[in-house]
């Protein structure tokens, strides 16, 4: 995705949040609503702003590609390759896993989670992996439930 | 390297097994009570820890309350108590839980608090519960509303208060809690009982408020009697006016509002409720134990110390006492809400 | 005087240095862990203290306070997640310098800054503490406006590179901030119908999200081992010559951290940012500012570890609490049946004097358990990146849950984790972020309670001196950041060069 299509997505997202609160602010008492309301149109004017000077950058950049200076800079990216479909299967490794913790447990579903995503990311050894995740979730026990007698989700332990 | 690896492993797998049996042993145990007949549960009531749902962070006055009276009641009931901190929406996250999400069987109750246990409600139809899905099982103590101003202040008596009040209608300023609060009910109380009109400075609970009139940035501040106790007895605030029944031995000097003519009682009250329909057996239980409570001497000077006023009362009295303060607080709401709004855009 | 050495005596009993001792290590450990702040370690570990004598108890918990302040920037500078809303400004070159191979070093200047600002905290505690005591009250509506607009210059700083994009986050950030129960009107705002938006959004959960989901994340992009050389062998404490290089800064930050926790309602959380504010705005190498300058590290560290002796001040010389944990500490007085207020020093002369020498031991203990404690940390660098990922984030979910007990609140730092990420993706900074919901409701409720007194009338805010004095701080900052700026000093640098030369 080019970079100005990124900054376009993030000025929309941008105004779509200020909007929904400019509209909510309608139902409040005007004392109320005010200082919210200066800082809704602040949000619309700096996103317009930020596509603004993304698509400053943009024109810049393609008038000098022919620049050989600056090819150099973006040969340099590809070296930085980022795995974007293993970050998606982690983030939603973690959605489910969070959940899951309220009807589950926190202890049967950490471990879970943490097998599932160090054997995905090939982190380790398989035995490995599973020593580290009963292992800390066994630390985890040990420190919320028994030592700090904190109240976790326990799911169908309870 | 690999030996202490393994002794890692070999630890780890010890513990957890242990961690395993343990709450294996717990759920049987659990189980067994469940399926007991609940006639005979109630008899034997209580066999397990009780959970006490609060509304407020640890430390705070709920909790304050949960440490001088739990040890006590564990000792009458023979069980022990399990605070479990629920803070959010002024109480009303633990009290919908409460009153919509526990099993009555007497093993959950709660630290209810008024006004906020009522106006939680009146003021917001976001949130869903109210008092008729809850037992009352006793009310513990009740903090007295109090006038107070900063010691320098020109306000020598109520009388200056008042006779400023009238000079300048709308303009004396005073703080309180936060609207919707004990503080803003009181003042709209008073404001109904004597004609006046002040002008009401809301801060984000009762320290904020009385410290913006010890510092002179605020003339007065209507707050309560144990949070400011000290502040009074030390000189930093002179209190006018106590909104309570009879002066309290704390502030013998310190005239109530019935002394002074203004027909009001006002303050914020803290008790222990559970969910509605609990085993007749259970609630006269807990309500036997709050009853012995009452009586220790060890008890009654705990609270004297903290200078909060015990307040007890059990069961069905508790309940009335809710139920007519939600009277008086909706009505209360009812002529404020057509004034806020009318302020609405 | 007698008072004095009767604490000093009372806390150099063993069983009390024992306390002291365990309460620091427990802050240590508590304030490294992730959602796991001061405040809360203190509410939970209250009751422990019920069956101790008041001295011991309390004394325990201030040590405790002390200990998490420090132990708050390890998970900071290691994983790039504060341990407490406090190391939040810690994070912006601690991390840095870990990615370096620094990590010793960073966290080593963290806790020689830590010791400086504590110490002197302590003094002043035990020094003039009744003095400033009195100024706690002179802040009201009005002064805590001016200080809140203050911090909303601090957003400027932060956002580095594009100046909108920061803006544009910290202005986000007061936005979330309005959410919840409006205190002034008694309605509830942007709550949209549910229950448990009432409360607000938490910065404490929000900043959690924000900071380590995205680094947990990072961690798995690539598929370099990781292994970024903790090179513990090298010299963790600073040398005298770097500790020179940044002994004003560290100053300056243990007064601001002082203030800040003198004044109720502001705590570490405030403070660290302002520290690291006036760090770079005084400094000759601002550009050096979130690369991986030490002077950042320390600037934050000293003056959260200062707000410990601040917030003391006026809880015990007036019973009114300067920070939200002091507020716990408190509490606990009261169940322990003792008033808080004017009356501690005087009437409890013996609690409160062994608590102030508490405070100033935990220091000394906080150094030396913290250098034990730190390397054992460090060894965190050498787990691989692909390890530490999964773990960053059950740590961050646990924590966020025992906040408020509430799996909502884990929801919510989820979100803010996955935005977290597409804003590092575009540059823009999510610090300012975190500043504007850590100031939005102060700057909403004090700008409101201070029109209500005055009848809508802004002059109000110039009524007062220090308010005055501030905004225009505020102002000048403003003005700094801007071209104007660069051009009045030149100006006026020019003008005034011949005079200094003839002087």
């Amino acid at each position: 995705m080019s970079n100005l299509a990124k900054h376009g997505i993030a000025s929309a997202v941008a105004l779509i949040f200020a909007i929904v609160f400019y509209v909510d602010s309608f139902n409040l008492p005007k004392d109320a609503a005010s200082l919210p309301r200066i800082l809704t149109w602040i949000i619309i004017i700096l996103s317009l702003a930020m596509f603004a000077e993304a698509f400053y950058k943009e024109r810049k950049k393609a008038k000098v590609t022919s620049d050989p200076a600056l090819k150099a800079d973006e040969t340099d990216e590809p070296q930085d390759r980022i795995h974007v479909f293993r970050i998606f299967v982690f983030a939603a490794l973690i959605v489910i896993y969070v959940a899951l913790i309220e009807p589950l447990g926190y202890f049967i579903v950490t471990p879970l989670f943490a097998i599932g995503a160090l054997i995905y990311l090939k982190s380790t050894k398989l035995w490995k992996s599973v020593l580290i995740a009963i292992g800390f979730t066994v630390f985890c026990y040990f420190l919320f439930v028994a030592f700090l007698k904190l109240p976790i989700p326990m799911g169908l332990l309870s | 390297m690999k030996k202490t690896f393994l002794k890692k492993v070999v630890i780890s797998g010890l513990v957890l097994s242990l961690a395993l049996t343990l709450t294996a042993c717990g759920t049987t145990n659990q189980a067994s009570t469940a399926s007991g007949s609940s006639t005979q549960a109630a008899s034997n009531y209580p066999t397990k820890p009780i959970t006490v749902l609060q509304g407020f962070s640890a430390g705070g006055g709920s909790d304050q309350l949960a440490q001088m009276t739990e040890p006590y009641l564990q000792k009458i009931l023979g069980q022990t108590f399990v605070n479990q901190y629920i803070p959010g929406a002024t109480g009303a996250i633990a009290w919908t839980q409460l009153a919509r999400q526990t099993k009555s069987d007497g093993y959950t109750i709660s630290i209810t608090n008024t006004p906020m246990l009522m106006t939680n409600y009146l003021m917001s139809s976001d949130i869903k519960y109210n008092i008729d899905q809850l037992t009352p099982i006793a009310n513990v103590l009740t903090d007295p509303g109090i006038l107070v101003v900063s010691k320098d202040s020109p306000f020598k008596t109520y009388q200056d208060f008042t006779n400023y009040a009238i000079a300048h209608p709308g303009q004396l300023t005073i703080g309180n809690s936060g609207t919707g609060g004990d503080d803003f009910f009181s003042i709209l109380q008073w404001q109904k009982a004597t004609g006046l009109s002040l002008k009401q400075i809301p801060f984000q609970g009762d320290g904020p408020s009385w410290q913006a009139a010890a510092g002179d940035k605020v003339q007065a501040s209507s707050t309560n009697l144990g949070v400011v106790y000290s502040q009074v007895k030390a000189g930093n605030l002179r209190a006018l006016a106590l909104y309570a029944d009879k002066r309290s031995d704390l502030l013998p000097d310190v005239p109530t509002l019935k002394e002074l003519g203004v027909d009001m009682v006002a303050g914020s009250s803290r008790g222990y409720s559970a969910p509605k329909g609990i085993p007749d057996a259970v609630k006269k239980k807990l309500e036997d134990a709050f009853a012995q409570m009452a009586k220790d001497p060890a008890f009654q000077k705990g609270l004297h110390d903290a200078a909060l006023p015990a307040d007890i009362k059990i069961g069905d009295d508790y309940a009335k006492y809710l139920k007519d303060q939600e009277t008086t607080f909706k009505s209360i709401w009812d002529s404020v809400k057509e004034q806020v709004a009318a302020q609405k855009k | 005087m007698n008072n004095l050495m009767m604490g000093l005596l009372n806390v150099v009993s063993p069983f009390n240095l024992l306390a002291v001792a365990a309460g620091t290590a427990l802050g240590l450990f508590v304030g490294a862990m992730p959602g796991l702040s001061a405040t809360m370690a203190i509410a939970l570990l209250l009751p422990v203290t019920f069956g101790m004598d008041p001295a011991t108890g309390i004394s325990m918990l201030a040590a405790l306070y002390m200990g998490a302040m420090y132990g708050g920037s390890i998970s900071a500078i290691l994983i790039r997640t504060p341990g407490t809303p406090a190391a939040a400004a810690t994070v912006m070159d601690g991390y840095p310098m870990a990615q370096q191979g620094r990590a010793g070093k960073a966290l080593g200047v963290s806790l020689t800054a830590s010791l400086i600002g504590g110490v002197l905290s302590s003094i002043a505690l035990l020094t003039i503490a009744p003095l400033l005591g009195k100024a706690a009250l002179s802040f009201g509506p009005v002064e805590l406006f001016a200080i809140a607009v203050l911090g909303m210059t601090i957003i400027g700083s932060l956002s580095s590179g594009s100046p909108i994009k920061g803006i544009l986050s910290g202005v986000a950030g007061l936005l979330i901030a309005m959410i919840g129960m409006d205190p002034i009107s008694g309605v509830p705002r942007f709550t949209f119908g549910t229950m448990y938006l009432f409360n607000g959004v938490s910065y404490v959960v929000a900043l959690i999200g924000l900071f380590s989901i995205p680094q947990a994340l990072r961690l798995v992009e690539k598929d370099d081992g990781s292994q970024k050389a903790a090179l513990i062998k090298d010299r963790m404490l600073p040398t005298w010559k770097e500790l020179k290089s940044m002994i004003v800064t560290i100053l300056r930050s243990s007064v601001i951290g002082i203030f800040t926790g003198l004044i109720p309602g502001t705590g570490g959380d405030t403070a660290c940012w302002f520290g690291y504010n006036e760090a770079k705005r005084f400094s000759k190498e601002k550009e050096k500012f979130g690369t991986g300058y030490p002077e950042g590290v320390a600037a934050s560290e000293a003056a959260n570890n200062a707000v410990v002796g601040g917030a003391l001040v006026p809880t015990i010389t007036l019973g009114i609490p300067g920070s939200s944990a002091t507020a716990i500490l408190l509490g606990g007085l009261m169940v322990h049946g003792i008033m808080p207020g004017p009356t501690l020093m005087t009437d409890h002369a013996q609690i409160t004097y062994t608590l102030i020498w508490a405070v100033m031991l935990s220091n000394i203990f906080m150094f030396l358990e913290g250098l034990v404690f730190t390397r054992a940390a460090v060894s965190v660098t050498k787990v691989p990146n692909k390890v530490l990922a999964p773990i960053i984030v059950i740590l961050c979910v646990i924590g966020s849950f025992t906040i408020n007990n509430s799996i909502n609140d884990v929801f919510v730092m989820i979100g803010f984790g996955i935005l977290g990420y597409f804003m590092d993706k575009l540059d823009i900074p999510t610090a300012p972020m975190v500043v504007g919901m850590i100031l939005g409701m102060m700057l909403d409720n004090t700008m409101r309670q201070s029109l209500l007194m005055s009848s809508g009338k802004w002059s109000i805010f110039l009524s007062s001196p220090l308010s005055t004095i501030l905004l225009i701080i505020a102002l000048l900052s403003l003005l700094q950041s801007t071209p104007i700026f660069a051009w009045l000093k030149k100006a006026l640098f020019k003008k005034n060069a011949p005079q200094l030369g003839g002087k």
